[in-house]
């Protein structure tokens, strides 16, 4: 009999280590779902669907006490950049720097690109914002994310303090669309 | 002589149940990852050598799940294939014998991952069928450039969703058919196939599942 509860309580020991080694740390919801949606067509319906899943997992893991799962606040900043706000998206870029130090030179990198597009806003004549939402900067070509020269890109003409734009090339925003 | 003969009879046995395959430690599989302790991956576009021209959107969307929870910093898929494509830089193949070291620069990640979809073949019977998928993902470091952990992973996935009712079942093999909705399963098919893979700094058995056990078939 004493013998029969030793193996039960070293089952039951087994069976515990077990779960134990899968914790539940995140919840990514539908994230699967909508990426997919916007990777087969990428448009405004699918990014606005797809924006609203990520929201739904901040939202979760806040409720659950869970870590919001890597890239997530980045990919919502992002997805705010492409709907002409910039502005908006630097703070989503700091909040993943924040959770995940790991994305430092990346958030960097994307900051920067946000921010060449706010200058460049700012020097419109009219307070206009990216026409389709579709801009992107053109093509980051230097591998330091911290290079500090403050050359104009592509000849605008930026009056906006800290513009940290490397010298590239020609400006030629490029839709992006994915086949 | 009686024992020798018992003894071969066992080696011959413990043979036949091995196989082609051999087990040995994770730890002795790849001594990279745990002298290198990567804490970022950064997911590359798979390379698809098979038909379905879906499979790569597949397997994009469903990857930071599984890897995620492995423990490591996985960067947002969708965002650095599109920066990728911004930068000019469409083809894995061509990064592929490229130097790693551009992605320490430009992403600060600590690894890259290369996928090669072999195959994606989805099979119906009457009732339900099967989702058949095969990759082999190399990590590779962006510090030395070595190959930290790589793996080749055939999972089929059964598509019937278990209801015991063959109306349903079909009714449903149907829809899922047309709706050509196999995300949960090719989501499925990434959490088994990066089950080998030790664990990054975000998991609590870091660094603690050195001893264990894989399988490696020949």
């Amino acid at each position: 009999m004493k013998n029969l509860i030793c193996l039960f309580s070293l089952a039951c020991v087994i069976l515990c280590a077990g779960c134990g080694s899968r914790q539940q740390q995140y919840e990514w919801c539908d994230y699967s779902e909508s990426c997919y949606a916007m990777a087969k067509n990428d448009c405004e319906e699918t990014q606005v669907r797809h924006k609203a899943e990520l929201e739904r997992i901040v939202e979760v893991a806040a409720k659950k006490n869970l870590s919001v799962p890597p890239g997530i606040y980045a990919e919502y900043g992002f997805l705010l950049f492409k709907s002409g706000k910039p502005k908006d998206a630097l703070g989503w870029y700091e909040k993943e720097r924040q959770l995940y130090p790991e994305s430092g030179v990346f958030m960097d990198m994307l900051s920067k690109v946000a921010q060449r597009q706010i200058d460049r806003d700012a020097a419109k004549p009219e307070d206009g914002k990216a026409d389709e939402g579709q801009q992107i900067a053109p093509p980051v070509t230097d591998a330091q994310p911290h290079a500090d020269e403050a050359a104009p890109a592509g000849g605008t003409d930026t009056d906006a303090p800290a513009a940290t734009s490397p010298a590239d090339t020609a400006e030629t925003p490029q839709e992006a669309q994915q086949g | 002589m009686m024992k020798k003969t018992l003894v071969l009879m066992l080696v011959g046995l413990a043979l036949f149940a091995s196989g082609c395959a051999t087990t040995m430690t994770k730890q002795e599989r790849y001594p990279g990852m745990y002298a290198e302790q990567p804490k970022s991956i950064l997911v590359l576009p798979p390379m698809n050598m098979t038909t379905a021209a879906d499979a790569k959107a597949y397997y994009s969307t469903t990857i930071a799940e599984p890897l995620s929870f492995k423990g490591y910093y996985i960067f947002p898929v969708p965002v650095v294939s599109e920066i990728m494509q911004h930068e000019g830089l469409y083809d894995t193949e061509l990064l592929y014998d490229a130097p790693a070291s551009m992605f320490k620069e430009k992403f600060g990640a600590d690894c890259v991952l290369f996928t090669r979809i072999t195959e994606w073949d989805l099979v119906y019977f009457v009732i339900g069928g099967s989702l058949t998928v095969a990759f082999d993902s190399e990590l590779r470091s962006t510090e030395t450039n070595e190959v930290l952990w790589k793996n080749h992973a055939r999972v089929a996935v059964d598509l019937s969703g278990g209801s015991g009712n063959i109306f349903v079942a079909v009714v449903a093999t149907a829809i899922n058919a047309l709706a050509a909705d196999y995300v949960p399963h090719a989501r499925k098919a990434n959490y088994i196939s990066y089950a080998p893979m030790p664990v990054g700094p975000h998991n609590p058995r870091h660094l603690q599942d050195g001893e264990e056990k894989i399988t490696i078939l020949k």
